[in-house]
């Protein structure tokens, strides 16, 4: 006779053994009492899942998560071009202090010599140096806020 | 009839997730919305019963729906959507589960959850004990569990979603329940003892 396995009575509980095998199981359960048993303790575990809590989220899922997609962070392209425009400015500013760099050199470049020419004598070079410099170093912190202090502080702000 | 009413249904909700699909891929977010509140409480129950922690849940379903939201046009629409997601919670939670150390308790703890005769219960009751005994299995049979009668999913789905063989998913509910049972012979034993 076949031993009847807690996975064959699961299967009836599923229903998924077919009439015959539902037939011959069913008879089998009427007449043993510890398979009864068993069958009854299966049974009572699958009604108790039948009510499984369903959790709810926070009440404001679904807008954090349209926040996240419209606000994706900070993108690394973001990161890269924050880290270059700070090794511009931070370069710039080093050898400019040190005199190393200024559109003097420009004197010192045989083809652009010819354009200089064309310039009045009277350009403050090193003034325009700085200011190039000072609009890098605007133009750097305005990314900054942009591109990594925004999107950072907006995730933070629905971040729980 | 009823299975007939079934299916229909099953059919059309998977017409209105493609709708929903096909206007988010032509670059609206407003319908995603629609899928975020649809299936937020499902996808956060998963994940609630993987990680045992509703905060650490939170921000997995979160995640999975921003991820879901990248990864759209990946999703191939052989299977339900809901199947999809579900696939990217459950990934997202077990990540999530294994980088953090989780202390396991013995099964015989079930036995402190499940009561005597569940006949006997009160039905929010039972399913706290019930709730309560789940959490004392791995995470991937709770998983199976979860999936399998929570959302109706068939064991096929169950196996797309966990990326197990169908026969392993049969195993682990088989398995999951046997032990639920067992735990709950127990207790009607000790009680038996201690009258």
């Amino acid at each position: 006779m076949e031993e009847i396995t807690h996975e064959k009575l699961l299967d009836y509980i599923d229903g998924t053994l077919d009439r015959h095998e539902s037939l011959q199981l069913e008879e089998k359960i009427s007449k043993d009492s510890s398979l009864a048993q068993q069958y009854q303790e299966l049974l009572q575990i699958d009604s108790a899942l039948q009510h499984l809590e369903i959790h709810k989220p926070s009440a404001d899922m679904a807008k954090r998560v349209m926040v996240s997609i419209s606000n994706p962070g900070i993108k690394r392209s973001s990161i890269y071009l924050m880290i270059i425009t700070c090794l511009t400015v931070i370069c710039g500013s080093y050898f400019m202090a040190e005199g190393m760099i200024d559109l003097t050199m420009l004197e010192q470049i045989s083809y652009l010599s010819a354009i200089e020419s064309y310039l009045p004598d009277s350009i403050n070079y090193k003034l325009i140096s700085n200011s190039l410099l000072f609009v890098l170093t605007i133009f750097g912190l305005v990314i900054f806020d942009k591109l990594i202090l925004r999107p950072y502080f907006k995730k933070r702000q629905y971040a729980y | 009839m009823i299975l007939l009413i079934s299916v229909k249904h099953s059919v059309n909700q998977a017409d209105d997730d493609n709708r929903l699909i096909d206007q988010i891929l032509e670059g609206q977010q407003a319908p995603f919305n629609q899928l975020v509140l649809k299936y937020q409480n499902y996808a956060f129950t998963i994940a609630v019963n993987i990680l045992k922690n509703e905060q650490d849940a939170e921000e997995v379903t979160h995640d999975a729906f921003v991820k879901a939201y990248k990864n759209l046009n990946s999703f191939n629409r052989t299977a339900k959507f809901s199947t999809w997601l579900y696939r990217i919670v459950f990934n997202t939670a077990i990540s999530l589960n294994r980088k953090t150390k989780i202390i396991k308790r013995p099964l015989d703890e079930v036995s402190k959850f499940i009561a005597t005769d569940s006949s006997q219960l009160e039905h929010e009751d039972q399913r706290r004990y019930i709730n309560e005994g789940l959490k004392t299995l791995c995470k991937e049979d709770r998983a199976v569990i979860t999936l399998f009668y929570l959302k109706e999913n068939s064991i096929e789905e169950i196996a797309e979603i966990t990326g197990q063989k169908t026969s392993t998913v049969k195993v682990r509910l088989h398995r999951a329940r046997k032990r639920l049972a067992m735990a709950l012979k127990d207790t009607l034993k000790e009680e038996a003892l201690t009258l």
